[in-house]
């Protein structure tokens, strides 16, 4: 009988953790300036716009770049959507601003940051964990 | 005339930059970075790229740049330079690249000014160590003698990218401008010194020189594959020289003309790279056309020569080489790699009684991040043969031993 509800516990349990674990970091979301045209971008898009092929949003407004520093939401975002690790992401940027051919992401050290830059800053656009509060910025659905 | 319009260009674009480093009210705040590192040599055998046999530091650089929005379309921006690599560089502050930036679509931009010239996988970026796992680029493809001329130029290029289907992209470059050639480093010393040491016995002072035509122009393709990470390229390069050099011998100063035609000079590219791997093979042709008008030839040297006044020389260079390169980044400090490249002065000369028509170099490279901005290089090469080994770095060195071996540190420091 103890055996039979020990065996019944473990999923539920697994189940909790992970279900906590989610609570805790809920996964990278695209967050970008409230003028932006764009409310909603493929993958593929977004690497574009993250490795400086898309210079420009729809309306012809300059895309601004900006990340987060190291930690797992960085390398789960650049991972999924850009296809590259945190240090060849910022590698790849670093080539582009010694070569002169482009311009780094902007860098904060906490998500409030991030989201108020991106909310004051016109073509703005960056990622948050999807917990994190992010008023003042549209959420850019990838599709 | 020319000079001048083109030197005003280019103070133009820098005054640009200055009053965009100045200004707020542009698109965006002016955004500075830097790199500044230190390297040391030790070769066996032969000095290589600097008096290396007895151990050198005379191997560092300093970058700094600054670049600013000025609209939704338009970026300019500058980088100082201030390097040291054996007798090339010597520390003098120069304006490695400054331009104005418009990018009109994402498939057409142009940028003026001051270009780095886009040609494989890593000559725009020679001087930033920081991006890269090895200290000394593959000297087969990238090979300094030429850095001269490779390095940048003076005038503008058209820049874009494309799809093809879903998963394909391309992007472009097409370039056209001048180079400015300094007159202690190769083609103009080296050029000239060497037909004239085949010539008088030895190489003449060099005391001056005039350039006058230096054109370059080319382009590059690069295809990012639908497999992700995998990426190939062709780059394609025309140079072309011409001046007069004038030079002190025993006789008094003589002053031949020289022109220089590279044409075509290309590299083909592959690079594959994984979150932790990076795999890298170029492929590297140059066809070099020298020739020098009006040398005067005096009578009575040593070894004998013909009792005519002037005799005109030509050159034909068929330089190439090829490297392939792995390196496995181990944590988020420790990257291991290696190299293996194969160069040939000529490469229809596959085989020779001396060690010179070709140089092979096997090397091993680590690289440690320290911290954010600041990381450790240290690498072993294993050479064998010395066909890019310099003579006049080399006087009075018998070229006699097949192997060799080259140790190379650095620190950098960037931000």
């Amino acid at each position: 009988m103890n055996r039979k509800m020990n065996k019944a516990l473990i999923p539920a349990l697994v189940c909790a953790a992970v279900l906590g674990a989610g609570s805790a970091l809920a996964g990278p979301i695209l967050i970008g300036h409230p003028g932006i045209p764009d409310n909603a971008l493929s993958q593929g898009e977004v690497q574009k716009v993250f490795l400086g092929k898309t210079g420009n949003w729809s309306d012809g407004s300059r895309v601004v770049l900006s990340m987060l520093g190291k930690g797992d939401l960085s390398d789960g975002f650049f991972k999924t959507y850009v296809k590259k690790s945190s240090k060849q992401f910022t590698t790849f940027w670093k080539k582009a601003v010694f070569s002169g051919t482009g311009e780094m992401p902007t860098e904060f050290a906490t998500e409030a940051e991030l989201v108020a830059y991106v909310a004051s800053t016109p073509g703005a656009v960056g990622y948050v964990d999807e917990a994190t509060a992010h008023d003042g910025v549209q959420v850019i659905a990838i599709q | 005339m020319l000079q001048t319009w083109k030197r005003s260009i280019l103070w133009a674009t820098a005054l640009l930059v200055v009053l965009a480093a100045g200004s707020v009210a542009w698109a965006g705040q002016p955004v500075f970075h830097g790199i500044v590192s230190q390297g040391y040599m030790n070769s066996t055998e032969y000095n290589y790229l600097a008096p290396t046999v007895d151990g050198s530091f005379a191997f560092n650089e300093f970058l700094l740049n600054v670049s600013a929005p000025v609209s939704d379309n338009l970026r300019v921006g500058a980088q100082l330079m201030s390097r040291n690599l054996g007798s090339s560089g010597n520390e003098n502050v120069v304006l490695d690249w400054a331009y104005g930036d418009y990018r009109w679509r994402d498939w057409l931009g142009l940028r003026v000014g001051k270009v780095k010239t886009p040609f494989g996988l890593y000559n725009q970026t020679r001087d930033v160590d920081m991006i890269r796992n090895s200290i000394l680029l593959p000297q087969a493809v990238y090979t300094e003698s030429m850095r001269n001329v490779m390095n940048g130029f003076e005038g503008g290029s058209i820049y874009g990218s494309f799809e093809i289907g879903d998963a394909n992209s391309f992007e472009y470059d097409a370039f056209v401008g001048t180079v400015d050639v300094e007159r202690d480093v190769w083609p103009v010393s080296e050029l000239t010194q060497l037909i004239l040491a085949n010539v008088y016995g030895s190489a003449l002072p060099l005391t001056g020189y005039r350039s006058e035509t230096k054109a370059v122009y080319g382009g590059a393709l690069r295809w990012n594959t639908m497999v992700e990470g995998l990426r190939f390229g062709a780059s394609w390069f025309h140079g072309e020289l011409s001046g007069i050099g004038t030079f002190s011998s025993p006789l008094g100063p003589i002053d031949p003309e020289f022109h220089m035609d590279a044409t075509p000079w290309y590299v083909l590219s592959a690079e594959y790279t994984t979150d932790r791997l990076l795999l890298a093979y170029e492929f590297n042709r140059a066809f070099v056309d020298m020739e020098l008008k009006g040398l005067v030839v005096p009578t009575g040297l040593t070894p004998p020569l013909p009792t005519t006044t002037t005799m005109d020389l030509d050159l034909k260079d068929r330089r190439g080489g090829w490297y392939g390169q792995a390196a496995w980044q181990w944590n988020d400090t420790f990257q291991i790699g290696g190299i293996f490249a194969m160069y040939y002065p000529d490469y229809t000369v596959r085989e020779g009684d001396g060690f010179d028509y070709k140089q092979r170099d096997i090397a091993l490279t680590l690289r440690a991040d320290v911290t954010d901005n600041w990381l450790l290089k240290i690498e072993g090469h294993a050479m064998q043969g010395v066909g890019d080994v310099e003579s006049t770095l080399n006087d009075g060195i018998a070229l006699t031993e097949e192997d060799w071996y080259l140790f190379i540190a650095k620190s950098t420091f960037y931000f």
